[in-house]
């Protein structure tokens, strides 16, 4: 297990090290002169030097590379074009996006494990069909255009949900769900229609499987034998699958914070394009990668705890 | 003596008969594929489907509800809903075809070299996916949109790029398998060459598998392109766009939400579609996978 670890840790230090060149290489790709967005108006040559030697700009890429690993490494992400320090501009919007994920997740998982084990039972019948077409219609709608359905709906119509905005937690619990009830859903239901899918064939799976007819010529109770024999089996394939919708998560959430004017990391994602803030763009690219990186290291040490055939089949490799 | 001739059908016509069969049992296959072959015809022929040009304005009708002159009403500019959704098609059809069809020329030989001939470049070629895997789809778009500068070729190019990693993943996979084939190995027992070999061989027992991916890849191309479009990545306005038009319409939700509905059910509709296009196409081509 510990060899399984590590070696999974190692490859995923490797992609770490590789997009982090990507995303400095790809940021300087972007055109414009990064001193220009600094000195915002100020064309003036002499200013503008003055800001290349400040920053570094004139040396070779290589030595600008190794100086911002190595900051970054000891968490200083450089400052942005405000004079802002990047990492702590990053940290003070982490925390309102991690809420609208794990609001979404929350969503997402509870409506799709339990809507794909209705229409896995009931196969074939109403509530079945019902519950596979809304997951299909839930793949095929845009986040952003649901969020302006609901806007238009639960704001403008009924005037229910505020439009956007968003108040902390620790200042007005009810106020702050309130703000996040609309972004979360939107961002939940694609989840949940993915969820659902998988759930639904993965229980079909455990339902005609040896173990499931076993238990039921034991005598156990249809709740106990779905309940605690094919659910649990089927919950393994949909951990990966989880996991691998985190990625989507992070995309969907850049969107919604757009629609829903949250000021999260998404919204500081865009900005920081439209700004042309090469410090800031690369630093939120890093933390976008190197998070989704060690999420999916989460993913695969889990699953391997939860189904040790896989750690098995991986080391034979 | 008098006989009836027996039709002689060679394997391929007969196999096609076999899925045109089976694809004509699956009426929401049907339909998608309707709808599909509609929404190219219009965004090719949008010029004589449309009642009015997409700039072309009324001051007389701003922000007008559906009449019969303006079939989905107007928008703050008083030109025709229903023309520039119209119009609108064009560019969502052409980034998601042009897309998918650039991430599958790059990505396929790629997963192919990978997959065939193992080895250290096929170790390079995994570690590189890794990497872009790295990004989420959208990031990595939007990421691409941003240093390409944005226009729709731009916003199609960086949409095909962000495509490919998965893409790369399923063609190496999929040659994986293929290559432990049976007749692989007695192709190969035979003398045959690599280019024989995934020629003729391998290549062609991939279509299918390619084939399914291609449709589920065009709507989420589409989807992405109206994402951009909507951050102001892509296409740029006056231009009509699916997302162009959802973003212009946000400031009018309050007087005329109409604007924010009918560009959204367009997207809906099509990446529909082409979703149980690609479900039925899978079902059509692989049986093991009916559910």
């Amino acid at each position: 297990m510990g060899v399984f670890i590590l070696r999974k840790s190692g490859a995923a230090l490797i992609v770490v090290f590789l997009a982090s060149v990507l995303v400095f290489v790809g940021v300087r790709a972007i055109p414009g002169d990064p001193a220009l967005a600094y000195a915002a108006e100020d064309r003036d040559p002499e200013v503008l030097a003055a800001i290349r030697e400040k920053y570094g700009l004139d040396d070779p890429l290589p030595v600008q590379y190794v100086r911002w690993v190595g900051l970054a490494l000891q968490g200083d992400l450089g400052t942005d074009t405000r004079g802002l320090p990047v990492a702590e501009t990053i940290v003070t919007r982490i925390p309102l996006t991690l809420e609208l994920a794990a609001l979404s997740l929350l969503i997402g998982t509870v409506l799709g494990i339990a809507a794909g084990v209705i229409a896995a039972v009931r196969r074939g019948k109403a509530s079945d069909y019902a519950a596979t077409t809304t997951a299909l219609l839930g793949l095929s709608v845009p986040h952003f255009w649901l969020g302006l359905l609901m806007i238009i709906v639960f704001s403008v119509n009924l005037n229910w949900l505020p439009a956007g905005g968003y108040v902390p937690f620790r200042e007005d619990p009810v106020d702050n769900l309130k703000h996040m009830l609309m972004p979360a859903i939107v961002l939940g239901t694609g989840l949940s229609a993915v969820i659902m899918r998988q759930m639904r064939s993965a229980m079909l799976e455990s339902l005609g499987a040896d173990y499931v007819r076993t238990a039921r010529a034991k005598g156990l109770s249809e709740w106990s034998v779905v309940g605690k024999h094919a659910l649990r089996n089927s919950l393994i394939t949909v951990t990966t699958v989880i996991g691998l919708q985190l990625g989507a998560l992070i995309s969907g959430a850049v969107v919604t914070e757009q629609i829903f004017g949250i000021a999260g990391f998404g919204r500081l994602t865009v900005d920081s394009i439209a700004q042309r803030d090469y410090a800031l763009l690369q630093g939120v690219v890093l933390v976008v990668a190197v998070g989704y990186v060690v999420v999916n290291l989460l993913v695969d040490i889990s699953y391997s705890l939860i189904n040790p055939r896989i750690r098995v089949s991986g080391a034979s490799n | 003596m008098s006989y009836v001739e027996a039709p002689t059908l060679s394997p391929q016509a007969r196999r096609r008969r076999i899925y045109g069969r089976r694809f004509l049992r699956r009426p929401a296959a049907v339909v998608s594929l309707l709808i599909v072959v509609g929404a190219i015809l219009a965004a090719v022929f949008a010029r004589w489907v449309a009642p009015y040009s997409p700039d072309e304005t009324d001051f007389n009708a701003i922000l007008a509800s559906p009449s019969r002159e303006h079939l989905l009403g107007t928008d703050d500019l008083g030109r025709d809903t229903f023309s520039r959704i119209v119009w609108g098609a064009r560019a969502s059809i052409q980034a998601g075809f042009l897309a998918t069809v650039l991430a599958m020329v790059v990505a396929v030989p790629i997963g192919l070299i990978a997959g065939y001939y193992r080895g250290w470049l096929d170790t390079v070629i995994a570690r590189v996916t890794d990497v872009l895997l790295a990004f989420p789809f959208l990031i990595l778009a939007v990421g691409l949109a941003a240093i390409l500068g944005p226009s729709l070729l731009n916003a199609t190019l960086a949409l095909g790029i962000a495509a490919m990693p998965p893409l790369i993943r399923i063609a190496r996979g999929e040659v994986l398998a293929l290559r432990e084939e049976d007749y692989v190995r007695a192709a190969v027992a035979n003398g045959a060459n690599d280019a024989v070999i995934i020629g003729r061989h391998i290549l062609p027992n991939m279509t299918s598998t390619l084939l399914v991916q291609a449709t589920l890849t065009i709507p989420a191309a589409i989807i992405g392109e109206a994402v951009l479009s909507f951050l102001g990545l892509g296409v740029q306005p006056p231009t009509p766009s699916w997302g162009v038009m959802l973003n212009a319409a946000q400031p009018y939700l309050n007087e005329a939400p109409s604007l924010a509905v009918y560009p959204g059910l367009a997207i809906v509709i099509v990446a529909l579609a082409f979703n149980l296009l690609g479900d039925g196409l899978r079902d059509v081509l692989d049986p093991k996978t009916e559910r």
